[in-house]
């Protein structure tokens, strides 16, 4: 089934990454594969903003925000918690509704309120970094016990976490391709001229990709807290960056149309291994930045430039 | 089975009226032909009655219901589909992905389910004889092909009301057969407008015909009663062209002289086309849209890969870039206005434009001689304006266009490269034009590409008619009428 | 009669993109007074002006980047300063004033220049590739300065930041210096011709032989020197460099003033004129955030929302159905 081999030449990019950032730490590193667990588990989180950047690029759209979006919805689960005493099985609604909501907002600015996707989710990336730093003014707070343990241990009913959410990504990823949604937003990301013509709400379109978009975020920010086991209004950093990398990787482009969800995450993981692998070949501290900021733009520009090639 | 009518429709953008007062009635059962010349308004009537344009004002009336189109959506709930003149397809899909996005739209608003309305799109398929797979990407296919996946789209969803909108531009004779057949089978259930330049066609299917200028129906005529000279006749207003610009007959040059432009191009559209001119020739370029007319001037401006001899006097040239070709004296201008206006900069600027890519960007501006220029270029072409410090927008369309003219003409070109510079401008303009151009042509050669024949004859020195690349045929003289031309764009000038 | 209307709007629209900022300072100012007497005198001004002085450098440089085409956008005007404030504090400590200013500017030229390529050359969009760069440019301060905070500002550079001419801030004299010269090359060059010209329509500047990646790359330049020129006076207000980061709040109202001094982000249409008033009002509200104890978190959420606010009035896609 052609069909079954798109998807799979899609995925390839990523996967092929991931494999050998993974084989090459794996010679480099000896306790890699020991650590293997949990460094993905740590990895997880991105991956699922990788994900989420795709939908959106799909589309035709951008999500810068997505730094700013991670801490706030974990600012917003902490502080619910800690400081307004939520009930401990509701918990784990929380990230997903706030991610929701900060979603339906980008889709509403960007979708209804016809504002450039870039700059607007820039913009929303201050605000909502600035009030995860008013919710929660320092590194604080704590999650439910039962939560807190399903991350120590790192399992759930015996399958490691990391497995788990691989799982529900893909999942949710072939549940979403097949969606009538999905051909919708291809559509809509490589011609909204045309998709318009066919009737189609396009919009509304782009509207539900910033919401699936806030959701996956929202199980980023779930799993990030789950992770840290707390609240820390300094995360985030380069996350969004990460995620466009991830989503091109994954085939996304910026001019949308194109992407793949699965291949996205994949790609995630594995530039999260990178900055792993850097970080232990001794880069100091001080010039992990340097670096990273580096191997990022030379990845983004090694990409647009291909990308660019092959058009004409 | 269902009558329309169309009530004083008026749409304009800025300041250039595509529709004013249009007004006309549709009864069931019958194909209308709409027919009027370039810029009469027709393709913004069919966007605003597929909902992709949105009226100043204007009724529109179905068996006596008012009814407002205010989207695409809606469109396609009250039955209208069309097929689009630029084709309106996802190129990143492949053809059944885009007939499964109207599908299963189509499914959600009819009630039924989208598998049955695919397998019409695929009837359709079939009885226009679509040769390649639906899995294809709709990017990949020719132009032809493209175009039988629009025509499918808009007829396979058996809408109430069809419109065709240059449906047969890249169709081959028998491609045009099998539509006639669906379409004369379509006729019962279903109004259909067919829009077209080709005359010949709208006699061949069409029951009556709707004539449209500068926005406007001039009226609708039962084929039978009507001729088609008469028709070209109401469609150019009648009288014809009360001047008579001196046409440059130019002797076919002995093999001897050495030609002042000599061009010869091969690029992926292109076969091999080469042509010689001399000083104070206009040369015609004509045939059917898309057959590599405008990629022929392009390759020439550098604009486009492609292998190519250029030579001026004998000597030959080497152009990859517009500027190159600048700097050799070869200018060219295009009729697409999106792709020559500065809408938001001045008059002056957008008339310096040309002369100010040749200079050093170090260089000063000369304000005063930026303004002499304009202000002499507004006199002798005749540009309507208030100042040359407006901006270009507050201007008509031809007066535009007459600013771009103006912008090639300061430039001092050798030779003129026109690529389709007239569409969409009025007659009155156009009248100016052919002036313009022939004065212009005497100190330089032009090479002047229309779709629309009727531009070239007033001028023209000689036409070469271009089919699949190739030239097939040339006339001069005598010879030089509408009819052999567009019998040669046609039929490849090969029967 | 309805079109006589529509003239009128334009009109109206043109001068009154120019005259809203400087109505908003006004509005600023008197909101200031009524609540701090003394707000709208004479000397305050002058302190504003002083604050103001190297965000406007900053939005000169800006302006000459979103004028350059349809996305064009610089969001490394911030890193470059701050790149700037702890790289010339380290240089002076060796050398003098003429060569650190020399290094100071071709390091930002450089910045500019790669800006340009990775936009230009390469394809990639104008957010990502400066926020990546700023991201590299941070990375250097930090390597730079690996934590620490070395070297401090020179009586010159203080004096250039924060003195007085004649009771006339010295700020103020080179911001409106840099607008000057900024203004030669922007209309009476024919650079600037081509700048305009590709901003509004590029396919036609492509015709008439004008490169649209030169110009685009001259423009990301010419941001990345004034960027790093306002580092300089910065490093004399804030005297010692502490952190590598100290202009990073800079960058967000350097574009946000552009686009609220009536240059339209779209590209090909604006000046430096508005943008006085815009940097001006922006700065009046910083220090509003000031006087009402706003912390740093509120002040960022606040700018966020505020170029939400300013997108939603100056920067909107076309519709669909036209």
């Amino acid at each position: 089934m052609s069909e079954v081999r798109k998807q799979v030449l899609q995925i390839l990019p990523g996967l092929l990454f991931l494999v050998l950032i993974s084989l090459i730490s794996g010679i480099l590193m000896p306790r890699f594969v020991r650590l293997l667990p949990s460094s993905l588990l740590l990895a997880i989180p991105t991956a699922f903003l990788g994900f989420a950047e795709t939908l959106v690029m799909i589309s035709g759209e951008v999500d810068l925000s997505l730094a700013g979006s991670l801490v706030l919805i974990n600012a917003i689960s902490i502080s619910a918690y800690t400081d307004y005493h939520i009930n401990e099985f509701l918990f784990v609604a929380i990230p997903l509704v706030a991610g929701l909501i900060i979603g339906a907002i980008h889709g509403l600015l960007v979708a209804f309120g016809r504002l450039n996707s870039f700059l607007v989710t820039a913009g929303t990336s201050f605000a909502w970094s600035g009030l995860a730093l008013v919710i929660l003014r320092q590194p604080r707070g704590n999650v439910p016990l039962w939560f807190n343990e399903v991350f120590s241990i790192g399992r759930v009913l015996g399958v490691p976490l990391a497995a788990l959410f691989i799982v529900i990504a893909a999942l949710f990823w072939i549940f979403f391709s097949v969606s009538p949604l999905a051909l919708k937003s291809y559509a809509v990301g490589s011609s909204p001229k045309a998709t318009f013509s066919f009737g189609i709400d396009v919009n509304r379109i782009k509207f539900y990709a910033f919401v699936l978009n806030g959701f996956l975020a929202g199980i980023a920010g779930l799993i990030m807290t789950g992770i840290i086991g707390s609240g820390d209004p300094r995360l985030g950093g380069s996350s969004t960056v990460l995620a466009v990398l991830a989503a091109l990787i994954g085939g996304a482009t910026f001019a949308g149309g194109m992407g793949n969800g699965l291949g996205a995450f994949l790609a995630a993981i594995g530039l999260q291994f990178t900055r792993n692998l850097i970080a232990w070949v001794g880069v100091a501290h001080y010039h992990l930045d340097l670096f990273y900021g580096a191997a990022l733009l030379v990845l983004i520009a090694g990409i647009a430039y291909l990308r660019r090639s092959r058009e004409i | 089975m269902a009558t329309w009518k169309i009530v004083n429709w008026a749409k304009a953008f800025g300041q250039v009226e595509a529709l004013r007062k249009l007004s006309f009635e549709l009864k069931s059962n019958r194909i209308y032909g709409l027919v009027g010349p370039n810029g009469s308004g027709k393709s913004t009537f069919v966007k605003a009655i597929t909902g992709l344009v949105k009226l100043d004002s204007g009724k529109l009336f179905r068996d006596d219901l008012e009814l407002s189109i205010t989207s695409p959506k809606q469109a396609w709930a009250l039955g209208i589909s069309a097929a689009h003149q630029d084709l309106s397809l996802v190129p990143n899909l492949s053809v059944k992905e885009n007939l499964t996005l109207v599908a299963q739209h189509l499914a959600s608003l009819r009630n039924t389910n989208s598998a049955s309305l695919m397998q019409e799109f695929y009837d359709t398929l079939d009885a226009l004889q679509f040769p390649a797979p639906v899995s294809s990407q709709v990017g990949h296919l020719s132009r032809r092909e493209q175009q039988i996946v629009e025509i499918a789209k808009a007829v396979g969803s058996r809408p109430s009301l069809l419109l065709l909108d240059e449906p047969t531009s890249f169709l081959t004779e028998r491609d045009i057969e099998r539509l006639f057949e669906l379409l004369n089978q379509m006729k019962q259930q279903t109004t259909i407008i067919f829009v077209s330049h080709r005359l010949r066609e709208i006699f061949g299917i069409c029951d009556e015909v709707i004539i449209m200028r500068d926005g406007q129906a001039l009226g609708t005529f039962n084929l039978r009663d009507i001729s088609l000279n008469e028709v070209v006749k109401i469609m150019s207003g009648g009288a014809s062209i009360a001047w008579e610009p001196a046409r440059t007959e130019i002797a076919p040059s002995r093999g001897s002289e050495i030609p002042y432009f000599f061009v010869e191009v091969e690029t992926r559209k292109i076969n091999k086309i080469s042509v010689t001119i001399q000083k104070g020739e206009i040369l015609g370029i004509a045939g059917l849209v898309g057959h590599g007319q405008s990629e022929f001037l392009k390759a020439i401006y550098g604009l486009i890969p492609s292998r190519k001899r250029i030579e001026i006097n004998g000597k030959p040239l080497n152009i990859e870039s517009p500027l190159q070709a600048l700097r050799h004296g070869i200018v060219y201008i295009s009729g697409t206005s999106s792709e020559t206006t500065l809408p938001h900069r001045s008059i002056k600027e957008n008339i310096s434009l040309i002369l100010n890519g040749l200079k050093s960007g170090f260089s000063l501006v000369n304000a005063a001689a930026e303004k002499q220029l304009a202000l002499t270029m507004v006199n002798n072409l005749g540009i309507v304006c208030r100042s040359v410090d407006e901006p270009l927008r507050h201007l008509s369309g031809g007066n535009q266009q007459k600013c771009v003219l103006a912008r090639a003409l300061s430039a001092d070109p050798k030779i003129l490269l026109l690529d389709d510079p007239l569409k969409g401008i009025d007659t009155l303009t156009k009248a100016q034009f052919y002036k313009l151009i022939a004065e212009v042509a005497k100190n330089t050669a032009v090479v002047f590409y229309s779709s629309d024949v009727e531009e070239l004859l007033p001028i023209a020195s000689r036409v070469v008619v271009v089919f699949e690349g190739r030239i097939v045929g040339e006339f001069r003289g005598k010879e030089m009428t509408k009819e052999n031309i567009l019998a040669a764009a046609l039929r490849g000038g090969n029967e | 009669m309805k079109f006589e209307w529509n003239k009128l709007k334009q009109t109206f629209q043109v001068k009154g993109k120019i005259l809203l900022p400087f109505g908003l300072v006004i509005i600023l100012l008197l909101i200031g007074q009524a609540f701090s007497p003394g707000f709208f005198s004479l000397s305050h001004l002058a302190h504003i002006v002083t604050l103001a002085a190297p965000l406007g450098i900053m939005a000169v440089g800006q302006t000459f980047v979103i004028l350059s085409g349809k996305e064009d956008v610089d969001f490394s005007s911030g890193a470059n300063a701050s790149l700037t404030i702890v790289l010339a504090a380290l240089l002076l400590q060796r050398y003098n004033h003429g060569i650190t200013a020399l290094i100071i500017l071709a390091v930002g030229l450089m910045a500019g220049l790669v800006n340009g390529i990775g936009v230009r050359v390469i394809g990639i969009p104008p957010l990502i590739m400066t926020f990546c760069s700023s991201m590299l440019l941070y990375g250097v301060g930090q390597a730079i300065t690996r934590g620490m905070s070395i070297g401090t500002s020179t009586p010159i550079l203080t004096f250039m930041a924060l003195g007085r001419i004649a009771g006339i801030p010295v700020a103020f004299l080179i911001w409106m210096g840099s607008i000057i010269l900024s203004a030669v090359v922007l209309h009476k060059t024919i650079y600037g011709r081509w700048l305009y010209a590709a901003g509004s329509n590029p396919t036609a500047t492509h015709l008439a032989g004008i490169s649209n990646k030169a110009v685009g790359i001259v423009a990301y330049a010419l941001s990345g020197v004034l960027s790093a020129f306002a580092g300089l006076l910065y490093l004399g207000r804030f005297s010692i460099p502490s952190g590598f980061k100290m202009a990073d709040i800079y960058t967000l109202p350097c574009v946000m003033a552009v686009i609220l001094g009536g240059t339209n982000f779209f590209g090909g249409e604006g000046g430096f004129t508005g943008s006085i008033g815009s940097v001006l009002a922006l700065t009046i509200l910083d220090s509003f955030f000031t006087i009402f104890n706003i912390s740093q978190a509120w002040r960022t959420v606040m700018y966020g929302l505020l170029l939400v606010v300013i997108l939603i009035f100056f920067v909107r896609r076309e519709k669909l159905r036209i």
